[in-house]
């Protein structure tokens, strides 16, 4: 009696599940983890003897059957709750830190790979050509250290990641002491400040007005300060990507808008497919889940910013180009202030000539922004030089 | 496939739960047979004909092997016999050793191009399995099978096909053509399956991110401690992976009526190193004994002989585990270490203190675990001298005790899974219950395992009145047994839905 109840339940349980997850309708994008969801692999011949991992059909089915789970997010989070119940202070390198931060940590073999060294010379290159071309304050190099860099304090007890400053040493040779702008040490001074998400692995929009700052005297531009935005939170229900990858219940974050007070600006952004709008905030960013795209979007290939302003703000005739990842999203709002047009390439997306650009667009200033890991893992780096 | 995934729980096994359990007993070898292909070309279709060529050339020289001698002309038999063990190792050699032969070779100046196989999964283990088939026939100590699905199926059998344990043919003979599948049996498979699908996704894979996080540091500037949490945690990782897998692989058996032997029975509990390896990968060292060691004449024909024996045997074992020189280096360290005891160590390690005894094997075997991790002489000994301090690092940093403290857990959850604590105290605690309750203890049930006498339970209770309290017991001891199982069953789930890190270790056995 009793061992047929067990047999039962084990029945119920199994072709339960597997119904369950038979009768389930795909889903195909995944707001909680912000990527496409595998789907039902097209079968042939091809595929199934196929060789190449990617492309063989029995792997792609369980991908597919692993990602379309029943209940997938909720099963995920009984794996995090089981984990934090064991102590554990970080899972899939994001540490459970202080004050509600969620810090994501990156492998030591990010930033001693050949492509991360190959990076910093591609950069080296690139620095010197165009400083050649648009003289010696004609290039910037800002390598932003991510949170586990600057909120070590906020870390779990003992918790030792990997120490991007030797990384960030051997860009700054690289590119010259004039050339590079230490990031680090302009956002370690802030570091009890708001500047980094707690849940996400962007810095705030305060993090980087206090890196455009530096950035902009080092060019000789006179600064905004704080008092000059009107300063708005327009969301305080952010759950950004660290939040996703653990999946458990976190303070959510705000996302700032900084609105030029004193001044009126006027902007005209551009996106690679042509539409253009007059803000460099997308509100509607606000309702979906990646709220971080708030700040001029997505990521494009190409933006382009023209701006205009009352004497003393846009200089005539600069041009700047930032070749960027998305960190410089929240950065250009403040940039854009000072320059009749504003480019932001991603060269992950951007597959012409960067040369034929800079070229085109009669660049005066340019600025490489990046954060570490971005710049130490992206494959597309060696484009600058094309 | 491999057991621990969504794939074969909720697709794969309730298939062939259903087809098993409905067709006609006569049809369910075929049953068997033929899921059982299925399960392996989903990894590797094209190598699932070789396996059918093995079972083949298996199958034909049983045939022959039992004509010829039954006809009394035993020198052809001899043939036959030779003849089926030299394509079954030639396959092996093929398809498992060339590479690394003529990469050794290269190594010495030549430059011959490698073959670049993949190496066929689990052919280690069906190579052995058949193999052992055809020299039993030949020695008589297994009937020869006619029915080509009975033999397909014991070949092919997907509990046990990719990763053991290595059933030999005379030891399931019987339940081939006649066995009865049993609730009992069936309960007993679903908690042995379970147990061990927890150690496989719960633990092994957990303490292999802590494995893996070690050993992708430099190697020459681990402090002391944090290489002995490493070695420690792949200790752990390699014993619960693979004593998890036998553990599905002897419970979905049951669920089909099957038993098989005993794979891994508390190998970190042994006190010398021979019983380590009479409770390590038993399968194993089971066939070596019958198939290499014994043949060559065991420790019958004097010292030197046995010596020689175990030479051989182990340097096999070595090897057997994967095409590398470090596997090598591993089998003779064992062999090395058995011989040493076999002179004279054994019976001081038997007058020790038991503590003594078990903390020689477990320091001896945890070393060893450092050879059989790198393929890289130069990194195991840079291992080596970090665990031991003659690299000239720090005792410990910072990070070797973050390491600890945020694993200690877990760790403490891995040593009391390798005793023999738990089974005992579960036993007891459910016996009591059930004594209370008035109903008979199914030992199967409590400990995963049927025991090898075949009574599958304590004796005929002493009959207890029905009372409030009788019932809470027996409803107590009903929802620990399934309660413990079905935890396990629900978290293993959610450790595979999050399949981030779910590496299955033996593609080079």
């Amino acid at each position: 009696m009793r061992n047929k109840l067990t047999i039962a339940i084990f029945l119920v349980l199994v072709f339960g599940l597997t119904a369950a997850s038979l009768l389930k309708k795909p889903v195909e994008f995944s707001e909680n983890e912000n990527r496409y969801l595998a789907q039902m692999p097209e079968f042939s011949l091809d595929s199934l003897f196929s060789s190449d991992e990617d492309k063989k059909f029995t792997s792609l089915y369980e991908t597919f059957i692993t990602d379309q789970f029943v209940m997938r997010d909720q099963w995920i989070r009984l794996k995090t709750y089981t984990e934090r119940a064991t102590f554990k202070q970080d899972i899939k390198n994001v540490f459970f830190c202080s004050d509600d931060y969620l810090i994501e940590n990156y492998p030591a073999g990010d930033f001693t790979s050949q492509t991360a060294a190959n990076n910093i010379s591609v950069l080296g290159q690139f620095v010197e050509q165009y400083q050649e071309k648009l003289g010696e304050n004609g290039v910037r190099v800002m390598i932003t250290p991510t949170a586990s860099q600057i909120l070590k304090d906020k870390l779990p007890p003992f918790a030792s990641p990997y120490d991007q400053q030797a990384f960030l040493d051997s860009v700054r040779s690289a590119v010259g002491e004039n050339v590079y702008l230490d990031a680090a040490a302009t956002l370690s001074g802030h570091k009890n400040e708001y500047i980094f998400y707690r849940t996400d692995h962007h810095w705030t929009a305060r993090g980087a007005f206090y890196a455009y700052q530096l950035w902009a005297d080092s060019l000789g531009l006179e600064p905004w300060q704080e008092k000059d935005f009107n300063i708005t939170e327009v969301s305080d229900s952010f759950l950004g990507t660290v939040y996703s990858k653990v999946n458990f219940p976190n303070k959510a974050d705000s996302i700032l808008c900084y609105q030029p007070e004193s001044a009126k600006m006027n902007y005209r952004l551009t996106a690679f497919n042509g539409t253009s709008r007059d803000s460099l905030y997308v509100p509607s960013a606000l309702e979906g889940k990646d709220k971080y795209t708030f700040y001029t979007g997505q990521n494009d290939p190409l933006i382009s910013i023209q701006s205009s302003g009352p004497e003393g703000t846009v200089e005539r005739g600069r041009k700047l180009l930032i070749v960027k990842d998305s960190y410089a999203h929240s950065f250009v709002p403040f940039a854009a202030n000072h320059f009749e047009e504003t480019f932001m390439v991603d060269l992950r997306y951007y597959n012409q000539p960067l040369s034929q650009l800079i070229e085109e667009k009669g660049i005066t200033d340019i600025l490489v922004l990046y954060n570490t890991e971005n710049f130490a893992t992206d494959t597309s780096i060696p484009k600058m030089l094309k | 496939m491999v057991f621990s995934s969504l794939l074969f729980m909720f697709r794969f096994l309730p298939v062939v739960l259903l087809l098993y359990f409905i067709v006609p007993r006569k049809f369910r070898n075929a049953v068997l047979f033929f899921t059982s292909l299925i399960f392996y070309a989903w990894g590797e279709p094209k190598y699932v004909f070789l396996m059918l060529f093995s079972i083949t050339v298996n199958y034909v020289s049983g045939l022959m092997i039992h004509r010829l001698q039954k006809d009394d002309r035993n020198k052809q038999a001899r043939y036959f016999l030779i003849g089926a063990v030299a394509v079954n190792l030639l396959l092996l050699g093929i398809f498992k050793y060339t590479d690394f032969i003529l990469g050794s070779i290269n190594s010495l100046g030549a430059e011959i191009p490698l073959l670049k196989l993949a190496l066929p999964i689990g052919i280690s283990f069906y190579t052995f399995q058949a193999m052992s088939y055809t020299i039993d026939v030949y020695r008589h100590d297994a009937e020869v099978e006619r029915n080509f699905i009975s033999f397909g199926a014991y070949v092919t059998l997907f509990p046990q096909l990719i990763a053991g344990p290595i059933v030999q043919f005379k030891t399931i003979a019987k339940q081939l053509k006649t066995r009865k599948e049993t609730s009992d049996e069936f309960v007993c498979g679903l908690n042995t399956f379970m147990v061990g699908l927890g150690k496989k996704v719960l633990l092994a894979n957990n303490i292999g991110v802590l494995w893996d996080t070690v050993s992708g540091m430099p190697l020459g500037e681990l402090p002391v401690l944090t290489a002995w949490i490493g070695i420690l945690a792949y200790t752990f990782q390699i014993y619960f992976d693979f004593s998890g897998y036998s553990d599905m692989a002897i419970g979905l058996g049951h669920m089909f009526g099957f038993r098989f032997l005993k794979n891994f029975d508390y190998p970190y509990t042994s006190k010398s190193i021979t019983e380590f390896w009479r409770r390590w990968h038993i399968s194993l060292g089971t066939w070596f004994r019958d198939y290499v060691y014994i043949p060559l004449g065991g420790n019958r024909k004097g010292l030197s002989k046995q010596l020689r024996n175990i030479a051989i045997v182990w340097l096999l074992t070595g090897i057997w585990h994967g095409a590398s020189w470090n596997f090598l280096m591993w089998g003779a360290y064992f062999g090395v270490l058995l011989m040493v005891e076999k002179l004279f160590l054994l019976k001081y390690l038997k007058k020790a203190p038991a503590f003594i005894s078990w903390f020689y094997t477990i320091f001896l075997v945890i070393i060893s675990w450092v050879i059989f991790a790198f393929d890289q002489s130069s990194s195991i000994f840079l291992y080596l001298k970090s665990l031991f301090g003659l690299n000239g690092n720090a005792l410990f940093d910072s990070q070797s005790i973050y390491l600890l403290y945020n694993n200690a857990v877990l760790l403490a959850v891995l040593i009391f899974a390798s005793s023999k604590l738990p089974c005992r105290l579960a036993a007891r605690l459910i016996a009591w219950l059930d004594t209370k309750a008035g109903q008979k203890t199914l030992l199967a049930e409590v400990i995963g395992e049927i025991p090898q006498d075949g009574e599958f339970s304590v004796p005929a209770p002493r009959k207890v009145r029905r009372s409030a309290s009788s019932m809470a017991c027996s409803a107590a001891s009903f929802l620990l047994c399934n309660g413990f199982y079905i935890i396990i069953f629900l978290l293993s789930i959610a450790y595979l839905v999050d399949a981030t890190y779910n590496p299955f270790l033996y593609f080079r056995f």
